[in-house]
């Protein structure tokens, strides 16, 4: 009867750990990627506009993640703006992690 | 002895049971509050990226066409921003690029005409006219014609000032009308002691008046002209925000001061 008793509900538990050990390792790879998604950003940002272009790193910094910046632009006359998206996926993975977007205009400076 | 004791084992796996269940629960929660804080930190992330590039796009419109951006806008389905566009500051907006020179303006054809004046877009951006108001002083006197570059900007008859013109004349960044501008009259303006001209730009903005004729000793430079815009970045399905705000001068195409504010917008 013991036996029983504790096999029935020892099963669901331990899905439920098995589960919880999992997700541990799951929220680090979301982390992970969104950190080195902002850290694509934040270096194209501070690269000249017309040097901005798509590229796909894989093993990015050496981290087993694959980072792809997607660029495209829209021009009217002289005036420009490219719309900026990263990407990041886990080697061997196509799922996407993290996704982020920005905007970089033409001709203009920033700062004083 | 063995009687006595039958079924512990039982009782001691139930309460092992509750205990191990109520540890794995604790720990669900746990985990599930952990999810949330990733969630609300990617959302922060991306919100502020939004927030940015609302700026940016705000630029670009604003470097196209002079105007100003305001709303919502879509980045994609699962990204927006809100901005909120004002000029101010020094002549404001569009018209603090505009430099009106009229220390070689004459008259011609039959001193009806007053020209030799010029006008120039001090921005790196290109600049639009919506309206052109002309004022004279001698009357009767009635002015018939307006022209900008060799282009017949407006046509009419307007035999009391201030006559307020309704045009469309775009002047690309850096650049200078210089031949063929030209404010016409039916009439001589030979004695006329002051005619000015005043612009109103796309973005709402307006030039202070400035004197075309008689010659005048240097040119009406507008003080520089700025936009302060807003811009709130939102991720949808979430009340989540993250707002920013720069000042860009309209004269040298450049983002003096940016900022994270926390203030939803507009």
């Amino acid at each position: 009867m013991t036996i029983v008793v504790v096999g029935i509900v020892a099963l669901p538990i331990s899905i439920t750990v098995a589960k919880h050990v999992q997700s541990v390792f799951v929220s680090q790879d979301y982390i992970t990627a969104l950190n080195l998604a902002r850290l694509e950003m934040e270096r194209i940002l501070n690269t000249a506009y017309a040097s901005v272009a798509s590229a796909t790193t894989n093993n990015y910094l050496g981290y087993a993640y694959n980072v792809a910046t997607t660029v495209t632009e829209t021009v009217s006359g002289l005036q420009a703006y490219k719309i900026i998206t990263v990407s990041v996926t886990k080697v061997g993975s196509v799922t996407v992690l993290v996704t982020l977007k920005n905007y970089m205009v033409k001709n203009v400076t920033w700062g004083l | 002895m063995i009687k006595k004791n039958k079924g512990i084992a039982l009782i001691a796996a139930i309460m092992l049971i509750v205990f191990i269940s109520t540890a794995v629960l604790g720990l669900s929660v746990f985990i599930v509050g952990w999810y949330k804080q990733i969630d609300t930190d990617e959302k922060e992330v991306r919100c502020i990226y939004n927030a940015q590039a609302g700026i940016n796009y705000a630029l670009y419109n604003y470097r196209v066409s002079a105007a100003l951006t305001n709303g919502a806008t879509a980045i994609d389905a699962n990204n927006n921003f809100t901005l909120s566009t004002v000029s101010g500051g020094g002549g404001g907006g569009a018209s603090g690029a505009v430099i009106i020179n009229a220390t070689a303006s004459s008259l011609s054809g039959a001193k009806r005409t007053v020209g030799g004046w010029t006008i120039r877009n001090n921005s790196a951006a290109a600049i639009t006219i919506n309206q052109v108001t002309v004022t004279w002083q001698k009357t009767p006197k009635t002015l018939t014609s307006f022209v900008i570059n060799n282009v017949t900007a407006w046509t009419g008859s307007i035999a009391t000032p201030p006559a307020v013109l309704a045009v469309s004349i775009t002047i690309p960044a850096n650049t200078t009308r210089t031949t063929n501008n030209k404010i016409i009259f039916n009439s001589s303006a030979a004695r006329d002691a002051g005619i000015t001209l005043a612009f109103r730009m796309t973005d709402g903005t307006t030039t202070s008046p400035c004197t075309v004729y008689p010659a005048q000793a240097s040119s009406c430079v507008q003080s520089a002209g700025s936009l302060t815009i807003k811009s709130m970045g939102k991720t949808t399905g979430s009340n989540q925000y993250r707002s920013v705000q720069a000042t860009y001068n309209t004269t040298t195409g450049n983002v003096s001061d940016y900022d994270e504010i926390f203030q939803t917008v507009p």
